[in-house]
């Protein structure tokens, strides 16, 4: 320890000094047997990843075929050019390389400059002693040569004694003229033209990605701070995947949120660029860089497409493709789906795919209502069991119907479950594939599809409560609800709904409040922007979070024939609509209700009491409200939460006036 | 016609042949001494003198190369001149 005497006047301070430092870092630990045979370090795939996927094989095989034909024809139609090219470069190049193996054979280079040298300075006694130096070196190689043109001599008998055919002379001809040629052609003019005019973006370099990261300003002041982590830069699909990491603190969504930038910086377009939160840690980018721009690139074939598909919504099925074009799945079982996007987002078509799962599977019930009354699912209508499509009241009531029945169903199923799980055949008190399967069972899935859902919503605000209350309790029961909409303002879809609902797609949007709202709050600053898109362009593009890893999909787009055979496959593996329609149910005022189980001489009834009391005058309808719902449902009429008195306490609850008022005001406004 | 084609044509070979040998080998033996760097005595006992006419070499240096390395030495120190008077 220092000790620093400083002295005043009279007095003496003693200052310690501060102890700095000391070891904080544990002792490095010697490596067990334990740590070695417990390795779980990522081992680098024996298949390269290009070749792991049938689709991806098919597409490398296609590319090979088109590009291999192209180029056979395109240099077929110039040989002529070629051939007068050979016949001036050949003798150029038979002359270079045997003056090339004479000057060898003479040691011509040998202290060549040297001997010049001496040559310069007039000094023959040096040239002599360098001279005898290089005769020296060139005695061995004449020995080398001849033994060459020996063997050479060799063959050639050989070949004529074995009876090489005609062909094979002409072969062995033809190649050494196109050897001499190619010795003869001069540096920079090759005697093939380049089939493609401009250079295509073939590969992605180290140098190119940390350029491009540096130029993005995001705080990478040198190239040399990113790191590549093995296996470095590989082609993956067809494309190229750099994964690296970014030094310090700097977060991986930082390169994400500039993916123009790095677009920009490697001179590519934007939809060719694919960044994404590598899989070690927030710092580590996985940038997937495809050989094309997707939009030119096409799509993989559907798995659905094929002639003997069947799907099951118990197991991952493809319904789109990743920017890698790999396929990306989902099990449509326990899940709810929104689908956000603007008009001309491939909003429906995405819509559609789930469908195309649902419909494949024969056990599956379908209903499905469009609001859009353009017919987008018209061909599906016969596998429906419920079909509605339009924006009229029918359409709208029917819609409304789908949600009550389900409901009402939910209620039903949770007896059959009860009951199953009694007689042990619904361990975990949810639709087992068994059980979806067993006739009779009353728990086959179904596949609710409500598209642009907005409209239902605010033709009939009740259905979006219904809505709220079936996305609840239906997952577990084999009811799945497809909400596809273009506004998802709290108006038009409320949030609860949003909030109950687990795997959005975001297709298209026009801004990042649009984005948040499908795809929830923060969502836009994570990175998971649906804004790059463009309707039309990229419709079926959209980001996906709830189903696995957050990210891009774009959804299958089967033409329409291929659609029509996948319809004609549904109805063949069905043979009968799966479910039946719904019964009309009549549409139920809350507000009427409300005042209808007041009963004589309250003054009020606290929410809990009140949705009971609901909920035995129409069970249909009512069944599973719960007080906070009933308070959210009739607080849109205006009903405030006030003060009930029960017996001695106060309980929230509506109030009599407040109903009549809420129940005058509407008559009002109807008025 | 064709015999002064024929005539340049072998003036050409010639000329280049030439050119070659002073690069590749710029030294031939001394016309004097026959190469041997010394010159024949008279006299068997007596030691024979070199030769002056190549140093005591036996070789000398082909005209052409001589030529050449004049050429070249006079460049050179133009090109020395010039810079140093810049
Ligand atoms: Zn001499």
């Amino acid at each position: 320890m220092t000790t620093l005497p400083i002295e005043y006047d009279d007095e003496r301070h003693v200052i310690e000094a501060d102890k700095v430092g000391g070891a904080v870092d544990p002792a490095d630990r010697r490596t067990t047997f334990a740590d070695v045979v417990t390795r779980t370090d990522a081992r680098r795939p024996i298949v390269p990843a290009a070749l792991r996927n049938p689709d991806a094989r098919r597409a490398l095989v296609r590319w090979s075929a088109g590009y291999g034909g192209h180029t056979a024809l395109y240099h077929l139609t110039r040989s002529p050019k070629y051939a007068a090219k050979v016949a001036v470069y050949a003798p150029r190049g038979a002359w270079r390389v045997s003056a090339s193996v004479i000057w060898w054979a003479v040691g011509g280079r040998e202290n060549f400059q040297l001997r010049q040298e001496a040559a310069s300075k007039n000094d023959p006694h040096t040239w002599q002693q360098l001279d005898r130096r290089r005769e020296k070196a060139s005695a061995a190689r004449w020995w080398v040569v001849g033994a060459g043109l020996v063997l050479l001599l060799a063959v050639v008998v050989g070949a004529g004694l074995a009876g090489m055919p005609p062909v094979g002379w002409y072969a062995a001809v033809v190649g050494l003229v196109l050897l001499a040629a190619h010795y003869g052609r001069p540096a920079d003019r090759p005697i093939v033209d380049r089939v493609t005019t401009k250079a295509a973006f073939t590969k992605l370099t180290g140098e190119m990605v940390r350029a491009a990261v540096v130029a993005l300003g995001i705080g990478v002041k040198e190239p040399g701070q990113i790191t590549f982590p093995p296996p470095g830069i590989h082609k993956d699909g067809p494309g190229w995947l750099a994964r690296f990491n970014l030094p310090g603190a700097i977060v991986a969504t930082k390169v994400l949120e500039s993916r123009d930038g790095l677009a920009a910086a490697l001179r590519l377009p934007v939809d060719q660029v694919w960044p994404e939160v590598g899989p070690d840690h927030p710092g580590q980018v996985d940038l997937w860089v495809g050989y094309q721009p997707s939009s030119k690139m096409g799509q993989p074939r559907w798995a659905l497409a094929g002639d003997t598909a069947r799907t099951s919504i118990f197991e991952p099925q493809p319904f789109g493709t990743d920017a890698r074009q790999r396929p990306v799945s989902t099990v449509l079982f326990e899940r709810n789906v929104l689908i956000g996007g603007q008009p001309g987002s491939g909003k429906s078509y995405a819509a559609r795919t789930l469908a195309t799962i649902a419909a494949l599977d024969p056990t599956c019930e379908l209903k499905i209502a469009e609001f859009k009354g353009t017919g987008d699912f018209l061909d599906m209508a016969p596998l429906c069991s419920t079909y509605a499509c339009g924006v009229d009241d029918e359409a709208l009531s029917t819609g409304r119907d789908v949600i009550a029945w389900a409901l009402a169903e939910c209620e039903r199923r949770g007896e059959r479950i009860k009951r199953a799980r009694e007689r042990g055949e619904a361990p975990l008190g949810k639709v087992t594939p068994e059980l979806a399967a067993k006739r009779g069972s009353g728990l086959h899935p179904v596949f609710i599809l409500l598209d642009e859902v907005h409209e239902l919503f605010l033709a009939y605000p009740d259905a979006a409560d219904m809505a709220e209350r079936v996305a609840k309790r239906g997952r577990a029961l084999g009811i799945i609800l497809v909400l596809a909409t273009q506004i998802a303002d709290r108006d038009s879809v409320p949030p609860n709904i949003t909030r109950c609902v687990v795997t959005r797609w975001c297709l298209s949007v026009g801004g990042q409040v649009e984005n948040d709202m499908i795809l929830g709050t923060g969502a836009y600053k994570r990175g998971l922007t649906a804004t790059v898109y463009q309707p039309g362009v990229d419709a079926g593009w959209g980001v996906i979070t709830g189903n696995g890893k957050a990210g891009s999909v774009r959804s299958f787009f089967p033409d329409p024939k291929t659609a029509a055979a996948i319809v004609a496959r549904a109805a063949q593996l069905r043979g009968q609509v799966i479910g039946e329609d719904v019964e009309r149910v009549e549409a139920r005022d809350m507000l009427a209700d409300a005042r209808a189980v007041l009963r004589p001489g309250e003054a009020g009834v606290p929410w809990a009491v009140l949705a009971e009391r609901l909920a035995e005058l129409a069970p249909d309808m009512y069944t599973g409200i719960t007080a906070d719902m009933v308070r959210e449902s009739l607080a849109r009429y205006g009903v405030d939460s006030m003060d009930v008195k029960v017996g001695r306490k106060n309980l929230k609850g509506a109030r009599r006036t407040s109903l009549e008022a809420a129940q005058q005001r509407r008559e009002i406004e109807a008025e | 016609m064709r015999g002064t084609i024929t005539a340049t044509g072998i003036l050409l070979v010639v000329l280049l042949a030439y050119a070659g040998s002073c690069i590749i080998r710029p030294f031939r033996d001394c016309w004097l001494c026959d190469g041997r760097g010394h010159h024949r005595s008279k006299r068997k006992s007596k030691l024979s003198r070199p030769c002056r006419w190549c140093k005591a070499s036996g070789k000398r240096l082909r005209f052409g190369r001589r030529l050449w390395n004049r050429v070249r030495r006079v460049h050179r120190d133009a090109a020395a001149g010039a810079r140093i008077a810049r």
